[in-house]
């Protein structure tokens, strides 16, 4: 029955269904725009569970990924939640960073084993980040106790110093209510930046934690200002991409069209969940994207696409639901005005 | 609490396996910056691209990054119509953790 959606893709030079090309961007875009991450690493291999070439899925997967990151962006920027000039200062540490990144790998894979170190770093990075948001989260209510004890009782608290490494000049971003070491700020971009030229990934899943636990950001500021930066990079791809041969324009239309849709369920959806419950999210999807990737290792590789495949589908349920019952709940209360 | 640091060890120690088995070799991309594409018998718009495909590849890299923009934009602007219509607009949030 799915065959009436089947359409002919020029540079890939093949029949595919169009109807699945909207299903992987919607569920992407929804994802995208509640987390503030491209998503390469859930469309990537869904694409190619389908049947879709390898060749032309990540260059087609990042036409996508810039078009709805437009769509993600401005409506972040509505609700308040893009800091431009965060975003601007990630824009060139993250330059400089993936430049760096990139010319490590080059010196590994002269001296043989890029692919191993790359790997390595990449199922750590995903599980650490992963376990650690994990552990913040469990946690949270017990900080919360302390910082309300501390602050019923100034006397007994120790000062600490709110910033450790203060040196100048200063930076104020008054969007994130935060004053921060120009220094931090670059330094922890040019990290980002580099782990993201040194794995070869878009870098929005490194980014926005990086924004809350580094920097400092409210949890919406990060996921909306991590996509202004995704915005660029996403330009870029697209660009280089398609200069390289490796975008199918058409299958990126498709996926764009729904993308937008999701991504602007996924950024309403930010409004009515709590920043701590999108970590929670953020902090099991990226875990189960490491599982895939430590799949793929065993040579697993269709359990691995499946497993990314269902773990973004459950997730944008999850999302979806929380919307609705959000968007019920602000209704009835504004009905009861 | 206490027990997380040895969770974390025991789940990377898990791991370990997985990570000595990624040390295997990378796939090779086929070299597409001189690859040529039909044109004859496809729809307009498809041999449109295709076309410029054949040319000029940084033309259709320009037509791409354009496209993917401008069509970001009008559906921003248009599923925010909607979105407005059904109730679901959405102003500037306070930021609560």
């Amino acid at each position: 029955m799915l065959e009436m959606f089947n359409v002919y893709l020029p540079i890939a030079e093949l029949h595919f269904n169009a109807f699945i090309l909207v299903a992987i961007g919607f569920s992407v875009g929804v994802l995208g725009g509640f987390f503030g991450v491209g998503g390469a690493w859930v469309v990537t291999p869904a694409l190619n569970i389908f049947g879709f070439p390898m060749a032309y899925a990540i260059g087609t997967d990042l036409a996508h990924i810039f078009g709805k990151s437009i769509v993600a962006t401005a409506k972040h920027r509505k609700m308040g939640n893009v800091d431009m000039k965060l975003g601007f200062l990630s824009i060139i540490g993250s330059v400089i960073g993936v430049e760096a990144g990139a010319q490590t790998v080059m010196w590994l894979t002269a001296k043989g084993f890029a692919g191993p170190v790359v790997r390595y770093t990449y199922m750590l990075l995903l599980f650490g980040l992963g376990i650690y948001m994990l552990y913040d989260y469990a946690t949270k209510d017990k900080r919360a106790a302390a910082k309300a004890a501390k602050t019923a009782n100034p006397g007994a608290a120790v000062m600490a110093p709110r910033k450790a490494w203060n040196l100048p000049p200063m930076v104020h971003f008054p969007v994130s209510g935060i004053t921060i070491s120009f220094w931090t700020v670059m330094g922890v971009f040019f990290f980002t930046g580099y782990l993201s030229g040194f794995l070869g990934v878009g870098g929005g899943f490194i980014r926005m934690p990086a924004l809350i636990y580094l920097i400092g950001c409210p949890t919406a500021i990060a996921v909306g200002t991590d996509l202004f930066s995704v915005l660029f990079s996403g330009a870029y791809g697209c660009w280089t991409y398609g200069v390289k041969g490796a975008v199918d324009i058409i299958a990126a239309l498709y996926m764009l069209v729904g993308a937008s849709i999701g991504a602007q369920l996924g950024v309403t959806a930010v409004k009515y969940i709590r920043g701590y419950g999108i970590r929670l999210l953020f902090a099991i999807m990226i875990i189960l994207a490491g599982t895939s990737v430590a799949l793929k290792q065993f040579n697993l590789t269709t359990a691995a696409a499946w497993l990314v495949m269902s773990a973004a589908l459950g997730m944008c349920a999850i999302i979806m639901f929380k919307l609705w019952v959000g968007f019920k709940k602000e209704k009835a209360e504004k009905m009861g005005l | 609490m206490k027990k997380f640091p040895a969770l974390i060890l025991n789940f990377l120690l898990l791991a370990l396996p997985a990570l000595v088995w990624a040390a295997g070799p990378g796939e090779k991309a086929p070299d597409m910056a001189t690859r040529q594409v039909k044109v004859e018998g496809i729809s307009f718009i498809n041999a449109f691209f295709a076309g410029w495909y054949n040319d000029n590849k940084m033309v259709f890299a320009i037509i791409v990054t354009v496209i993917m923009g401008l069509v970001g934009g009008i559906i921003a602007f248009v599923t925010d119509i909607i979105l407005k219509f059904i109730g679901m607009d959405v102003s500037k949030i306070e930021h609560h953790e």
